[in-house]
This record gives structure tokens, sequence and C-alpha cells, in this order.
């Protein structure tokens, strides 16, 4: 894979991976971070990436596993996943304030799950990709998908249903 | 979309049983100002994941080219230091060496050198010896 190609197939990933490390790591700057050493090592590896059926789905394994292992490396280190920086997801995406509480309510339910149901939530509903694809991803088995979507979904469900009757913000 | 349908949509969608396609045309619908006031608690989950997908990453990715030297570049780059090194050692003790002789030839000249004024001196003896012979033997 040279130059060229390489720009045209795997720098066009760059915000889909961004996106990913996001959800998991939280803050921007950090996942920034993430994306920069995910493409450098892509970059380095750019001979072996010819003989993959997918790219995307490669890279996105790599960004997850980098991304579980920064994890990690917080917990052991017992420092907490806390940025006083945070912005919350889609700051510069405008919508209406009221919209937003809502959207915040969704932002931190998603925080709340275990990483793994995060990336799920992530690739099928933010990036739309089909169930196979995600299969290989998360290492999952495709009734194991669906059964944990259709969790998250319902759960994400109640959460609207308990904030509209009671108006909690 | 009949309304009817979106319903069944938003059935099959928890039960995670709906198409991407199905998927999209609930988000467009939710995204639309056609969402009925029962169904309006629903329009938050879709526009979170639509809202979502439009981050993006705002630093550039520019592709470093630094080229590592390979195992057996690394290899003949510490040989040829080695070598260079060896080769100017070499030639400072050789020119240390030429100096030493260059002094010591310079030394034994200048010896040489005293020795002709001595001698030169013993020359003058001579030509008074040689006057007075004449002197003395009147030819």
């Amino acid at each position: 894979m040279n130059q060229l190609e390489f720009s045209n197939t795997v720098i066009s990933l760059q915000d889909k991976l961004f996106r990913i490390a996001k959800r998991l790591l939280v803050s921007s700057d950090e996942a920034q971070d993430a994306c920069q050493e995910i493409l450098s090592k892509l970059w380095e590896k750019r001979s072996d990436l010819d003989g993959l059926r997918s790219v995307e789905a490669y890279a996105i394994t790599m960004t997850k596993n980098y991304c579980l292992d920064r994890l990690k490396l917080k917990e052991a280190s017992n420092l907490r996943l806390v940025h006083s920086n945070y912005e919350s997801a889609s700051d510069n995406v405008q919508r209406t304030i009221e919209q937003q509480d809502q959207l915040d309510l969704i932002d931190a339910f998603l925080k709340t799950l275990p990483a793994n149901q995060q990336l799920l939530f992530q690739l099928r509903e933010v990036e739309g990709m089909e169930y196979d694809e995600i299969e290989k991803i998360l290492d999952m088995k495709s009734t194991a998908i669906r059964v944990s979507l259709s969790r998250i979904r319902k759960q994400l469900r109640e959460q609207l249903l308990k904030m509209n009757s009671y108006g909690i913000s | 979309m009949e309304l009817v349908k979106i319903e069944a949509l938003l059935e099959k969608y928890f039960e995670a049983e709906t198409s991407l396609k199905e998927e999209a045309i609930l988000k467009s619908f939710f995204s639309s100002d056609q969402v009925p006031a029962h169904l309006e608690m629903y329009r938050p989950m879709f526009a979170y994941a639509v809202a979502e997908s439009k981050l993006k990453d705002q630093t550039p990715y520019r592709i470093r080219s630094k080229r590592r030297l390979s195992p057996f570049m690394k290899i003949a780059a510490s040989i040829t230091v080695v070598v260079s090194i060896g080769i100017f050692a070499r030639e400072y003790q050789q020119k240390k060496q030429a100096e030493y002789a260059y002094q010591q030839t310079m030394a034994a000249m200048e010896l040489i050198a005293n020795q002709f004024d001595k001698a030169k001196q013993s020359i003058g003896y001579l030509e008074v010896y040689e006057d007075s012979k004449n002197k003395i033997f009147k030819k």
C-alpha cells in the first residue's frame, strides 16, 4: 500500500476511529492521541494491509484494543476517568436546549455501561455497521450481539420514559 | 411513511431485529417534524446517534515518513564508525612518529653543524701556521 492508497483508505477512517476512541476514553484529547497512535501504527504496517479483507474492521479492532489497554492502565494506576474539561458529546452540532438535556441524559446513561456495550452501541447506532462486521470486531456471536443491543435500546427507552414522566433533568 | 409502519418498525427496533435500512428510515422519520406527540419521547435516541456520527477529529494526521534503519544498515553504520576511528587513530600515531623522527634528525644535524663550526675554527689556526711557516722559511 503506497502513500496515496493509504491516504484514501486509512485516513478516511480517522473520524470514525476518533469517535470510537472517544466513546471509550471519554476525553477528546485522549481520543485524539489514540487516533494518531493508531494511524501511525497502521502506517508502519501498511505493507500488511493489502492482504486484509477489511482494513476498516482491522483498524477498528486495533482502536478497540488500544483503548481497552489504556483504560486498564488507568484502572491499575488508580486514576479514575474524571475529566473536568469534559465536553458533552457533540457540542459542535447545533441543537435546541430542551433536546440538550435529553441527549446529555443518554450520554450519561451510556457511560454507565461496560466498555463492550458502549462499543456495540457506537458501532451499530452511530456508525451504522452491519452485524457481521460488528461480530468480528467485538468477537461476539450474532445472537449475543442482538440480545445485548436490544437490552441497551430498551434501557435507553426506560431512561427517556422516566425523564418524560417525572421531568427529571 | 404511515404511522402504523413506523410503530411496527419501532417494535422491531427494540428487539434488535431491524436492518440498517430500517434503522435509517427511523432515523430520518424522527429527525423530521411529523413526529406525533406519543412518539416524541423516542426522538432523542435517534437524534443522539445522528449527532454523534457527525463528530470529527480536529487534528489532521500527517504521515510521518520516519524511515527506520534496517538492521543491516545499522550494522554497516557501526562498522563504518569503528573503521574510521581506527584509521584516524593510526594516522595520528603515524604523524606523531614522523614528528619524533624529524626532531631526532634535526638534533643530529645540529650536532654535525656544531662539529663543522669547531672544524672551521681549527682551519683558522692552520692559516696562522702557514703564514708563520712562510715567514720563517723565506722562499
